[in-house]
């Protein structure tokens, strides 16, 4: 504030105020679109991505990113992580909200973060800035597969799309990979199926729970319906033995 | 004055009440008629009956459950089991003489009795047999239960672990 007061071609202290504001809410932020690497990135607009994994790749644009990202799947496809700390934060600095909301879905650790968020980047990316194939990452996501479908509960969808979604990672489709996966209709509607049938399954439990208590009550009426058939049968014999009587 | 619906009603409860048991005498009282009459009327009859429907009359007397169900079955075989003789006894000409010459008779006797026996055997067995049916129909309906759940189960990933009752 002092340095923008002192400078006469820069006097408008308000607007860098703002800026300052920005940047300290910017740096505060947790998770993958916050911290020290966003600022670094944001108040540098030039300067190029510093993930390890992009050596060789000068990645100041969005636009470079996807051909370094592919270039390092197709070197090295069991990397745990291809979207590592600094491409997050990269892509919050120069992205949009949107990205930025994508980004921040990312999570702060790779188990707790949602199974979805590196293709859904990925996929975003692949749509906005490079709308060409990518067969290796779609390789690379093709070996988290077990972990992406199982935001699914039922098995039976999971083995359906086990072999659509492979065909289309390792075709490099990451949107139309992503339609699939992340159809927010068919996921409520599972998420609806799962809910009845731990509902079911608790019916089910409580008409085995009846039948395993039953036992007294089962042998109460067996008793009485048995008289009744005892009964049942006398008479029978009493009517048959009248008729035969009554005709003989 | 007006009365409230509940006073109007209670008086007609009481009697309601005490209907049963002044029912069940008037069967007693016409049961006992019956028996007397047949006396009266049928001696030779009344005799032979009297002598086959013994066991009856025992399980009568020894049977405390209500309605009677053991005495009711073993009543209805030894009545099957008398139409018979008693046809005998009316086609011999319903006189004393045959009907003292049936009721001594080892055979009549003893199928009325077999009869009664086989009776009560009957009252003791078929709710035996019908708990075996039923235990076998409960046991078939569990099991397949106990499949739709599994199948549930397995489609859904639901607590593999926890394990239904048995």
């Amino acid at each position: 504030m002092a340095w923008a007061a002192l400078h006469a071609e820069r006097p408008d202290t308000s607007l860098v105020r703002q800026d300052a504001r920005h940047l300290r809410g910017v740096m505060l932020m947790s998770g993958p679109a916050g911290g020290l690497a966003r600022l670094t990135y944001q108040v540098n607009p030039l300067l190029p991505c510093a993930s390890p994994g992009l050596d060789g790749h000068w990645v100041a644009r969005l636009t470079d990113l996807l051909p370094a990202l592919e270039a390092a799947a197709r070197r090295d496809r069991a990397q745990v992580s291809l979207i590592s700390a600094p491409v997050a934060a990269f892509v919050a600095a120069r992205g949009d909200l949107a990205l930025e909301a994508v980004v921040g879905r990312l999570g702060g650790t790779p188990g707790a973060a949602d199974p979805l968020a590196q293709p859904r980047l990925l996929a975003q990316l692949q749509a906005r800035f490079h709308p060409t194939l990518l067969p290796a990452l779609g390789a690379w996501i093709a070996e988290r597969l077990d972990a992406l479908v199982e935001v699914w509960h039922s098995r039976p969808r999971r083995a359906a799309l086990r072999p659509r979604v492979r065909d289309l990672a390792v075709s490099g489709q990451l949107a139309a990979l992503l339609n699939l996966l992340d159809d927010p209709q068919a996921r409520r509607s599972d998420e609806h199926e799962v809910q009845r049938a731990a509902g079911d399954l608790g019916r089910l439990d409580a008409m085995l729970a009846r039948l395993a208590a039953g036992g007294p009550a089962r042998a109460e009426r067996a008793r009485r319906l048995g008289q009744e058939v005892a009964a049942g049968i006398g008479l029978s014999a009493l009517a048959m033995l009248l008729v035969i009587a009554a005709l003989g | 004055m007006a009365k409230s619906p509940g006073a109007k009603s209670r008086p007609a409860a009481a009697p309601r009440a005490t209907a049963d048991p002044g029912r069940s005498n008037a069967l007693m009282w016409m049961q006992g008629l019956a028996c007397g009459s047949l006396v009266a009327m049928l001696p030779p009859t009344a005799l032979l009956l009297g002598v086959l429907l013994g066991p009856a009359l025992v399980a009568l007397y020894l049977d405390r459950q209500s309605g009677k169900p053991i005495a009711r079955s073993v009543l209805l075989c030894t009545l099957a089991a008398s139409v018979k003789p008693v046809r005998r006894l009316w086609a011999a000409g319903h006189g004393a003489a045959a009907s003292i010459a049936l009721a001594t008779d080892a055979a009549v006797v003893g199928t009325a009795w077999a009869a009664a026996a086989a009776g009560w055997l009957l009252a003791e067995l078929a709710p035996v047999v019908v708990r075996v049916v039923l235990e076998m129909l409960s046991r078939s309906h569990a099991a397949r239960v106990r499949a739709v759940r599994a199948a549930l189960a397995e489609q859904w990933g639901l607590d593999p672990t926890n394990q239904p009752p048995t």
